[in-house]
């Protein structure tokens, strides 16, 4: 691995005539790290993947997987397994037909083909259906097939385009428990969604896309808190009244814009501040005798984050 | 850099000192593999550890990928039914001989020399020339194309392999079963021939067959390149450019300045394998002009067959390479 | 895959090494041959009674269908009709087969069966078509030829002239004659009396030439060739249809 980068582009453009459909788009992806891609309709962000997998040839701009430049196509994506654009497998082999084959590409033997496959199976619970042909299956199905043939060869780099889309709720789920047993073994994940909760629980990390270009990059946590300007709002759930003393207190503490009841037993405090500043509010509240029952916090999320850069621009 | 697995040696039985404890995920009860010798009924033995092992797999050469290829390309002609009435089509040469051997004696009157054995061979494959276009087109001329269409090549492109494996191992697919339809024709049309005759001339079979084998390669590579093109694919349309509309244009040119160089060209090959078998005429647009070919120079007919395949494999091949998905 | 891999390769390797570049050597030859452009058409006819009349030559009653048996019996049985005591022979019903040696393929053969009580005119069409003799010399594409015709006889016995037409003007082929073949086929020439000429059926001639080819390969042979190919390559197909054990 280069540096501990396991993909990096660099520059990334590509154009279709007078259509830019990505420019500039500085992408890194640590060894180990999940990162989403997220962005409107449009954005570019199948176009970067694109890119980034060799489906197609940027118009300028370099790429790297685990230090290899893309061009040389069979060893940059030689530890790869990646679903891009929807693809199909053959709808007249089965699973096991589309496995080995998989398999045999990246140079597993037979005995390690069935094993691994039996495992990959079991894991997009399709190993029931292994020898029925695929022109039977449901999309959700050939789709679990398609991630199967991605985890196949034990891959050190996973790339996904929107995994779960197709899926029902359950499918979802199970796909996502995968992708989560993927952070023990040290995995690296790029995943596009347009679900931004499974960015949440999945990524550490998000680029985000708007009309070709990155607007935001970096730690979930830090990027979310950042974005935000309109602060969070705290709700403190008491047994007794809060009383006005401690109201007024907790108002001027740094970081807080107001303190006010909402109810007799609840109090709203819209917060700025940091971290440390919110950690000391909290324990105000807690030590103004009312008896705290809940705090619940809002306003600092990813959704909220994206809805605001995507409206707005950076 | 690249490690291989350390699971190779489970080839050879390994019975375990301890059951490994039942994995948390696991629903149903642990196979008995120790005693059956397979790993979760998979019919290779390994152990809970080794079978997941954090393997690292190496690529192999471009060569086995694109065999590897070839063999799935191959798997799809078996589930094709398009090959088995190939098949069959070439199978009608011995019943309709057998069943029927009136129907070939009615070549004599089309000037057939049916007193040779060559002769009565490239009777029985009067309508190779149509065929060689016809099953060309349906085997090579969508392969392509139905990748895109089916979003079949989304799964395969992604794969640590080359555009080059893709594009080839298909078409060396194609041609190969494309040429096992011709091979199986003139293994019936030469039995058949046998019912009334022990020799024939080896030199002519021979160059009928190199002819015919050229044949295949130029037209399914021309199929192929323009399903390369296409966004739907199309049996009709390089069927119809090579036995049809290729064929009568250099016929119009040829009776207009009589000079006959054109007929060197790949549409006419499978009019040249037969008429080296001393066919005097052909089921096919070609056959006008068969007895102005020169068919002194098969050599040459050869070399330009072959850098005709050569050209439109280069060209599908640009086309594939440069092709965004 | 390699096991299959190697085979499929050693099949091949058979295949062209089996396969014979050697050209037929066509020597220097003097000899005799019959030549005939004349067609055997056959037609079944269900025997009632009666004599069989038909005014070209004809056989009857064969049971083998070599062109030549029925060529030569047409040629011996020149009158036309059943002999009484095969006749005799004949049950009411059987199936005869008429054979009978013209220029052109006629497509009516006009039969008249004449019995001691009436006379019926019967037509059947043409069946079988076969072609006794080859009507000239085989030669190869780009082979060079040499021939003379030292005598020819018809089947009357008469001496025949002969010859090829160059640019309009006869050839005549009781002197050396050399040529060559672009395309693969027959060396053909016309003949004085013409073949059209009645009852002629055939020439034998007595030659000398060079160039002119006789197969010598084995068909056998070559079938085995290309079915061995055939099924190297169905094999694969075989081969890569199979799903893996552990897909069962």
């Amino acid at each position: 691995m280069d540096g501990g980068i396991a993909i990096e582009a660099e520059n990334l453009t590509k154009t279709y005539g007078s259509f830019t459909a990505i420019s500039d788009i500085n992408l890194k992806v640590r060894k180990g790290e999940f990162m989403g891609l997220v962005g409107p309709n449009g954005a570019g962000k199948s176009t970067t993947l694109k890119a980034i997998t060799g489906l197609l040839q940027p118009t300028s701009g370099t790429v790297r997987i685990s230090g290899i430049d893309i061009k040389d196509h069979r060893h940059a994506m030689e530890h790869v397994g990646c679903v891009i654009e929807t693809p199909e497998p053959y709808p007249g082999f089965t699973p096991a037909e589309i496995l080995t084959y998989t398999g045999k590409m990246y140079g597993m033997d037979q005995a390690e083909i069935a094993i691994r496959s039996r495992d990959v199976l079991e894991q997009v619970k399709m190993w029931d259906w292994r020898g029925k042909t695929i022109s039977g299956f449901s999309k959700g199905m050939r789709q679990r097939i398609v991630l199967a043939q991605a985890l196949l060869p034990n891959p050190e780099i996973i790339i996904l385009d929107e995994p779960t889309s197709g899926l029902d709720p359950r499918g979802m789920v199970e796909t996502r428990k995968v992708l989560q047993n993927l952070k023990s073994k040290d995995r690296t994940l790029l995943i596009s969604t347009h679900i931004l909760s499974e960015v949440s629980e999945l990524c550490g990390s998000i680029t985000m896309i708007r009309d070709g270009r990155v607007i935001a990059s970096g730690d979930v946590a830090t990027l979310v808190r950042g974005s935000v300007k309109k602060g969070v709002t705290l709700l403190v759930g008491t047994v007794r009244p809060v009383s006005e003393e401690t109201l007024s207190s907790v108002s001027g503490m740094e970081g807080v814009r107001s303190a006010e009841h909402k109810g007799d037993n609840t109090v709203v405090i819209e917060f700025d501040g940091t971290p440390d500043q919110q950690a000391e509010v909290t324990r105000a509240m807690f030590e103004s005798g009312a008896g705290v029952l809940w705090i619940n916090e809002k306003g600092a999320t990813l959704e909220s984050m994206y809805m605001e850069m995507t409206e707005e621009g950076s | 850099m690249s490690l291989r697995s350390g699971i190779g040696d489970f080839f050879n039985p390994r019975i375990s000192g301890n059951a490994p404890p039942p994995s948390e995920k696991t629903k149903e009860p642990e196979p008995e593999r120790e005693e059956s010798g397979t790993w979760r009924e998979t019919g290779y033995s390994a152990t809970d550890e080794e079978a997941h092992r954090d393997s690292v797999y190496s690529i192999k050469s471009v060569l086995h990928q694109t065999l590897e290829v070839f063999m799935v390309q191959m798997k799809l002609f078996s589930k094709m039914k398009w090959t088995y009435i190939l098949l069959f089509t070439a199978l009608l040469i011995p019943i309709i001989a057998l069943l029927a051997p009136d129907f070939i004696d009615i070549l004599s009157t089309f000037g057939y020399s049916t007193g040779y054995s060559t002769t009565k061979i490239a009777g029985l494959l009067f309508f190779l020339p149509l065929m060689l276009g016809l099953m060309t087109s349906i085997m090579c001329g969508t392969q392509m194309p139905s990748e895109f269409k089916e979003r079949t090549a989304y799964m395969n492109i992604p794969m640590p392999m080359s555009r080059a494996s893709f594009f080839f191992g298909k078409y060396l697919a194609g041609f190969v079963m494309c040429l096992g339809i011709f091979m199986f024709a003139y293994s019936m049309a030469i039995a058949t021939a046998l019912k009334d005759y022990d020799t024939i001339f080896p030199d002519l079979i021979t160059s009928s067959i190199l002819l015919t084998l050229v044949g295949v390669m130029a037209y399914s590579a021309t199929a192929y390149c323009i399903g390369c093109f296409t966004k739907k694919g199309s049996s009709i349309f390089p069927f119809a450019l090579m036995s049809f509309i290729i064929p009568l244009i250099v016929v119009i040119i040829c009776s207009q300045t009589d000079n006959y160089t054109l007929t060197l060209l790949p549409m006419f090959l499978g009019e040249a394998a037969l008429g080296i078998l001393g066919a005097s005429m052909t089921g096919s647009a070609g056959m006008v002009i068969l007895g102005n070919m020169d068919l002194t120079a098969t050599w040459l007919m050869l070399l330009i067959g072959i850098a005709w395949t050569a050209g439109f494999l280069l060209l599908g091949y640009i086309r594939i390479k440069r092709r965004e998905m | 895959m390699s096991g299959f891999r190697t085979a499929a390769i050693a099949f091949l390797m058979l295949a062209i090494v089996l396969v014979p570049a050697v050209t037929d050597e066509s020597d220097a030859d003097s000899g005799t041959a019959r030549m005939s452009d004349s067609y055997i058409l056959s037609t079944d006819y269900k025997w009632i009674s009666g004599t069989i009349i038909r005014s070209d030559c004809f056989y009857y009653k064969a049971s083998n269908t070599e062109a030549i048996n029925a060529f030569e019996k047409c040629l011996n049985d020149r009158e036309g009709t059943l002999p009484a005591d095969d006749s005799g022979n004949l049950r009411a019903g059987e199936m005869v087969r008429i054979y009978y040696a013209t220029k052109n393929i006629a497509v009516n053969v006009p039969i008249t069966v004449k019995s001691d009580s009436e006379i019926t005119d019967k037509s059947q069409f043409a069946g079988g078509i076969i072609m006794p003799y080859p009507a000239g010399f085989f030669v190869k594409a780009g082979d060079s030829f040499t021939i003379r015709i030292t005598e020819a006889k018809d089947n009357y016995g008469e001496d025949v002239v002969c010859y090829v037409m160059e640019n309009g003007i006869p050839y005549d082929l009781s002197k050396t004659y050399s040529g060559s073949m672009k395309t693969t086929g027959e060396f053909t020439f016309e003949t004085d009396p013409p073949s059209g000429a009645d009852g002629r059926f055939y020439i034998d001639l007595k030659y000398e030439s060079t160039g002119f080819s006789e197969p010598s390969g084995s068909a056998a042979l070559y079938a085995a060739v290309c079915a061995v190919v055939t099924i190297a390559i169905f094999c694969i197909l075989a081969y890569s249809g199979m799903k893996p054990k552990w897909s069962k």
